[in-house]
């Protein structure tokens, strides 16, 4: 699955095509929505293009991967494709890449949009920075998508994994900030709970710093959590692709 | 054929007794308070997908159109101000340095005759100031304007405008830390509210929405010298 390939694909299958139409959307119905506002419309506009070009970008990559994955199980292509272990790590490692760059074609995409609802660009940097943690994102979930759909054959399940997962990283913030609040029971605290949410935090990306609406409203006012929560996701993303070349090296054809 | 026919007309009966119990939903009238209690900040994080700030934005879309969804408007008076007190206080907590609520509370929800549901508006005003006074510093003289013409209570507004005098922030011009005058002086309401919205407007950092939302506010208060406004 090489980049022309996919890229091919994403064409083929009207991908492309409904991510800008479906941003294109977005952009109307963001400019209306903050256009009601009674002070500061452009903002608003903005923060809500952000939010439904995010989801629109994560979904579509998503869904993208897990079919294209399913398609060439079920063509048998993945059986040639996966003949020798050699072949089998470059085959993840390109289908990766490829989805990654589409990945991060939508999320400059996605940024546009967000810039656009507005009408001018209040924060050149917060914009900036915003598309590509945003990109980032969408990379993370397409080496997420990739390793899941490698490994789960129901690629509904696949899905609901995937979307779990992506709803869980960006709610992780909030999860954590309940376990430890002061008036949170002591179970959840330091009990089983508590433990729980622990190694949640640990083990799973902060998808939640990535690409935050403020950054395009206000700018980026602390650059410490962006950098580290961008290091993070680059390592998880490294996880992911490791354990999928692992997975699909050891996997029985 | 006539198989397809039957099917064919069954989706339409299906559509026709979907519009008919559509119609009966519509007849029905709103359940609820005008004036829901305000979710927490961490909730509404949570229903954003941890995204506050698209949290903030979309909450205060819903705070300025309380009392007039789901059908029905609801006049100022029957409003729960202790309620709205808290949806802009938890709002503040998500994003503090935005203007939206500030305005929604000293512009739209100011404009209630209730004496003591404006004492709502002024306190959260006031604290709004305290976080960031040479920033924020014009809500103060709205809460002083409401103290002194919507609340009469004139040591209140002198209180307030005295604190707003003593901010040492920067940025703060001279005749709003001069404003007791507008509390001491006798000044009728409208002729207080012209020459305060015409300081504000002589700002050129002003936002052009509350250039405009300033405007309407000074028409409404010119107009209820003598007309009621259409939501007391």
């Amino acid at each position: 699955m090489t980049l022309p390939y996919i890229l091919l694909s994403a064409v083929r299958d009207r991908l492309i095509a409904a991510i800008g139409i479906g941003l294109i959307a977005i952009w109307l119905v963001a400019a209306f929505a903050g256009s009601t506002s009674i002070a500061e419309e452009g903002a608003a506009a903005t923060v809500f293009a952000g939010f439904g070009a995010r989801l629109l970008v994560v979904f579509g990559i998503v869904l993208f991967v897990s079919l294209q994955v399913r398609r060439l199980a079920e063509s048998g292509e993945m059986h040639v494709l996966l003949a020798t272990p050699i072949s089998r790590t470059r085959f993840v490692i390109q289908a990766w890449a490829g989805f990654a760059v589409l990945a991060i074609g939508f999320a400059v995409a996605a940024g546009g949009i967000a810039a656009l609802a507005g009408w001018s660009v209040a924060q050149p940097f917060g914009l900036a920075v915003w598309t590509g943690t945003l990109a980032l994102e969408a990379v993370v979930m397409a080496a997420f998508a990739l390793f899941v759909a490698l490994g789960l054959r129901g690629m509904i399940a696949g899905l609901i994994v995937c979307l779990g997962f992506y709803a869980l990283t960006r709610m992780l913030g909030v999860i954590l900030a309940i376990a430890r609040s002061e008036y949170a029971p002591a179970e959840a605290k330091d009990g089983v709970v508590g433990r729980a949410v622990d190694l949640l935090g640990l083990v799973l990306p902060r998808l939640d710093l990535l690409a935050e609406s403020r950054w395009l409203v206000y700018g980026i006012e602390a650059t410490g959590s962006v950098g580290l929560a961008t290091l993070q996701a680059v390592a998880y993303t490294l996880v992911l692709v490791a354990a999928a070349v692992f997975d699909a090296r050891g996997r029985a054809l | 054929m006539s198989g397809r026919v039957a099917w064919l007309a069954i989706a339409a009966l299906g559509l026709a007794a979907s519009a008919g119990l559509g119609t009966q939903l519509d007849a029905r009238k709103p359940r609820g308070a005008a004036v829901p209690v305000p979710p927490t900040p961490t909730a509404m994080r949570a229903e954003a997908l941890g995204d506050g700030q698209f949290a903030f934005r979309a909450r205060s879309l819903q705070l300025q159109h309380l009392g007039n969804l789901g059908g029905r408007i609801v006049p100022y008076k029957d409003m729960d101000y202790a309620r709205l007190e808290r949806w802009f206080r938890r709002l503040d907590a998500l994003d503090a340095r935005s203007d939206v609520v500030p305005m929604s509370a000293a512009l739209l929800f100011g404009g209630t005759q209730t004496q003591a549901d404006v004492r709502h508006v002024t306190a959260y005003l006031a604290d709004h100031v305290r976080r960031d006074p040479g920033r924020k510093w014009r809500w103060m003289t709205h809460a002083i304007y409401l103290a002194r013409y919507k609340l009469d209570d004139n040591a209140h507004a002198l209180e307030l405008a005295r604190e707003l005098a003593g901010f040492e922030a920067p940025g703060i011009p001279g005749w709003a830390r001069n404003l007791r005058v507008l509390v001491l002086a006798d000044m009728g309401r409208t002729q207080a509210a012209r020459a305060l919205v015409g300081k504000l407007l002589d700002s050129d950092t002003m936002p052009p929405a509350e250039r405009r939302w300033l405007r309407h506010f000074l028409e409404r208060e010119l107009r209820s010298g003598g007309d009621s406004p259409v939501r007391r």
